[in-house]
């Protein structure tokens, strides 16, 4: 299949009628569309998937509603006509798919989807097809349940991871979708149908046997398994409906829990400012007590500044009247010396007699050191009064209360200013998140456990069943065969028809398991030869696949290996793809979003060499930091069959603009 | 890589009706 022309009327930032025709050529066959982030190049993928099925999904695929798909700035001027057509071909035969939604007359301003008209037009060779046969028309071309192989968006690739994880309800659906690009449900729906037809032929083999003497006691026995296998169906189907309502239970929760994870991450970051508060009231409360113990001896810090001067003045005073008792007593010792030589008038150093003449002024001296003495006298009371005195003051010295109080009342004024932001901060939470019940969250994650539990106890009741449903038929088959043999019902119609579909049934239920094991061995082989150009570490020795379809990278000692980068599973999910795509029976163009945001250039450049031989057209919707149109297309220009840019025209409007040809 | 199974199974059922 390959795609020739969309045109895009209206829808989201594609305001009025645009045109994109897709390269056609053998070699030139990718087309790249340029675009900044929020141009509008997940719009151009969802117009194709809604052109083609009717539906966009957005971010984790949930479904765009239509309204939300009407060109804003169109709706706002009271245009509220939507369209999108599509020119495609495939096997020799031209189609021309035009769907259109309108606003319902009576609608003013809508907001549902069934506020809109939806219309399809399909031409096939430019003959009308009815318009209850289109979709099967389309299917035939590019069914909508395999499509996520071709029109996919990057940075969702890692979903394919899921498919290692054992039981994961995500790798199941991919599972399912991977079947059904291979072809398998074309074989299990035979099998289904033929085990239908079976029962229903076995019914009328019993009632021809019922009127044979010699088969009735058979005849009797199939009718009661008949019975049995009926009844088993019964709780069969019922189990199957209690877990899929369970399942539609869990997904509802899933979505709430989804929509409330946000809220959720407020309430975690509600619960850590919480703590916070609980910290630094604590560390206030330490804070307090620490002051208060100062406070206690503070007094001694005021003081402080009053002691000193009178505690230095009390100490030079006793300093000098340690000077004056020290010269006191050089005075005495010098008077006594005198007194010594006035009494006897003798030198005391070289006892010669002193001369008259000199006594006299002995004398004077005398007098003058005597009257120095008395002037200078000591009372050594007044030196221990001042020595106690001194004594007392040193011991109401501070250990610096004062500095350490203002250090204490600092840190409290930051914690005080720490807590009113975070208490303002706990107030926007509580408002954001009041509007939601966070108990009533709580207790839905309970309900979802209990779900999960009930569910895992019907899926074991689904398999008891199962088990018993096969005995069943195992035995009903042995009694069809033994009715056939014999020779009264030999060449009867109800027993040749048995055979048939015993046959037939038995051919399709093991043709699955043949085909299976198959087509997994060629997805892996493909697969691997895809990994093999687009990995840069050479020395992998390839994928592995598992009974899910889930690839593993094997290393150059044929070991699994257990981590692998956001990077290597993008390469891991391409290799899958194209080895789906080469494996496949129905092919068509790829259309890939942001293909190359979570590689390195070395990887990139492989992915770019490698995406042209993907398929027979490959269109990459791009931002310039993806590929670097100076650098990078170089590398593969020769593949370019059309360029187109998504320019801005403003916040809610975009244009396609074609930038040059190659094709 | 039904005709096979049918085969190694050497059940009587056409392969034509092989539906």
């Amino acid at each position: 299949m390959k795609l020739q022309e969309i045109t895009i009327n209206n829808f989201m930032p594609y305001k009025g009628e645009q045109k994109v025709s897709f390269p056609q050529h053998e070699t030139q066959n990718v087309m790249l569309l340029f675009g900044d982030n929020m141009r509008g190049k997940t719009s151009f993928l969802n117009a194709i998937r809604w052109g083609f099925y009717g539906n966009a999904v957005g971010r984790h695929l949930r479904k765009i509603s239509r309204a939300s798909l009407v060109n804003m700035d169109a709706a706002a001027m009271g245009d509220w006509s939507m369209s999108i057509s599509l020119k495609f071909s495939d096997s020799n035969k031209s189609y021309e798919l035009r769907r259109q939604i309108t606003k319902k007359a009576h609608v003013s301003s809508p907001r549902n989807d069934s506020d809109f008209e939806e219309k399809i037009g399909l031409r096939v060779n430019g003959v009308v097809v009815p318009g209850d046969v289109i979709v099967n028309e389309i299917n035939q071309v590019l069914p909508e349940e395999i499509s996520r192989f071709f029109l996919f968006d990057g940075e969702l690739l890692q979903e394919y991871e899921n498919l290692l994880i054992e039981g994961d309800e995500q790798g199941e659906k991919i599972k399912e979708h991977i079947e059904q690009v291979l072809g398998v449900p074309a074989l299990i729906n035979g099998r289904n149908e033929l085990a239908s037809l079976l029962k229903e032929a076995r019914t009328l083999q019993a009632k021809d046997a019922k009127n044979n003497n010699e088969l009735s006691s058979y005849a009797e026995r199939q009718r009661q398994l008949s019975i049995q296998f009926d009844s088993f169906e019964k709780d069969l189907k019922e189990q199957k409906f209690q877990r899929d309502e369970n399942q539609v239970q869990i997904d509802i929760i899933d979505d709430e829990l989804k929509n409330t994870e946000a809220v959720q991450k407020k309430k975690i970051q509600l619960e850590g400012l919480k703590g916070n508060v609980e910290v630094i009231e604590r560390n206030l409360v330490n804070l307090a007590d620490q002051k208060r113990e100062l406070l206690k001896t503070a007094w001694k810090d005021v003081l402080n500044t009053s002691i000193a001067p009178i505690l230095s003045n009390l100490q030079s005073e006793r300093d000098n009247l340690k000077k004056a008792v020290n010269n006191a007593a050089v005075l005495n010792n010098k008077i006594k010396d005198l007194t010594e030589m006035l009494d006897d008038p003798t030198c005391v150093t070289c006892h010669q007699n002193i001369p008259e003449n000199e006594i006299e002024p002995l004398k004077e001296k005398y007098e003058i050191l005597k009257a120095q003495a008395e002037l200078s006298a000591v009372n050594m009371d007044d030196y221990t009064g001042i020595t106690e005195k001194i004594d007392k003051l040193s011991r109401i010295r501070s250990a610096e209360e004062g500095r350490r109080i203002l250090q204490t009342l600092t840190k409290e004024s930051k914690e005080q200013v720490e807590l009113i932001k975070v208490e303002t901060k706990l107030e926007e939470l509580n408002d954001e998140i009041k509007e939601y019940d966070t108990d009533h969250i709580m207790r839905q994650r309970e309900k979802r456990d209990r779900l999960t539990g009930l569910k895992s106890r019907v899926v074991h009741a689904i398999e008891s069943i199962k088990l018993k449903i096969e005995k069943n038929e195992s035995e009903q088959d042995q009694i069809s065969t033994l009715i056939s043999k014999n020779k009264g019902a030999q060449g009867q119609q109800s027993s040749i028809r048995v055979n048939l579909y015993q046959e037939l049934e038995q051919v399709f239920s093991q043709g699955i398991v043949q085909l299976r094991d198959s087509l997994r061995e060629t997805v892996q082989q493909h697969a691997s030869n895809a990994f093999a150009e687009l990995t840069t570490e050479k020395t992998y020795s390839g994928l592995e696949i598992n009974h899910n379809y889930g690839l593993s990278i094997i290393d150059h000692e044929n070991r699994v290996l257990k981590e692998r980068s956001a990077g290597a599973e993008q390469i891991v999910a391409l290799s899958l793809i194209d080895g789906l795509n080469r494996t496949a029976r129905k092919s068509g163009p790829i259309v890939m979003d942001t293909p190359l945001g979570r590689l390195d250039p070395k990887h990139r450049s492989n992915v770019l060499g490698y995406l042209p031989k993907m398929a027979d057209q490959v269109i990459l919707l791009v931002h310039e930091g993806e590929i670097d149109p100076k650098k990078d297309l170089n590398n593969f220009a020769e593949r370019i069959g059309a360029r187109y840019q998504i320019e801005r025209i403003s916040a809610t409007e975009s244009r396609i603009e074609r930038v040059s040809d190659h094709g | 890589q039904l005709k096979a199974v049918r085969d190694k199974l050497n059940l009587a059922v056409e392969t034509d009706l092989i539906c």
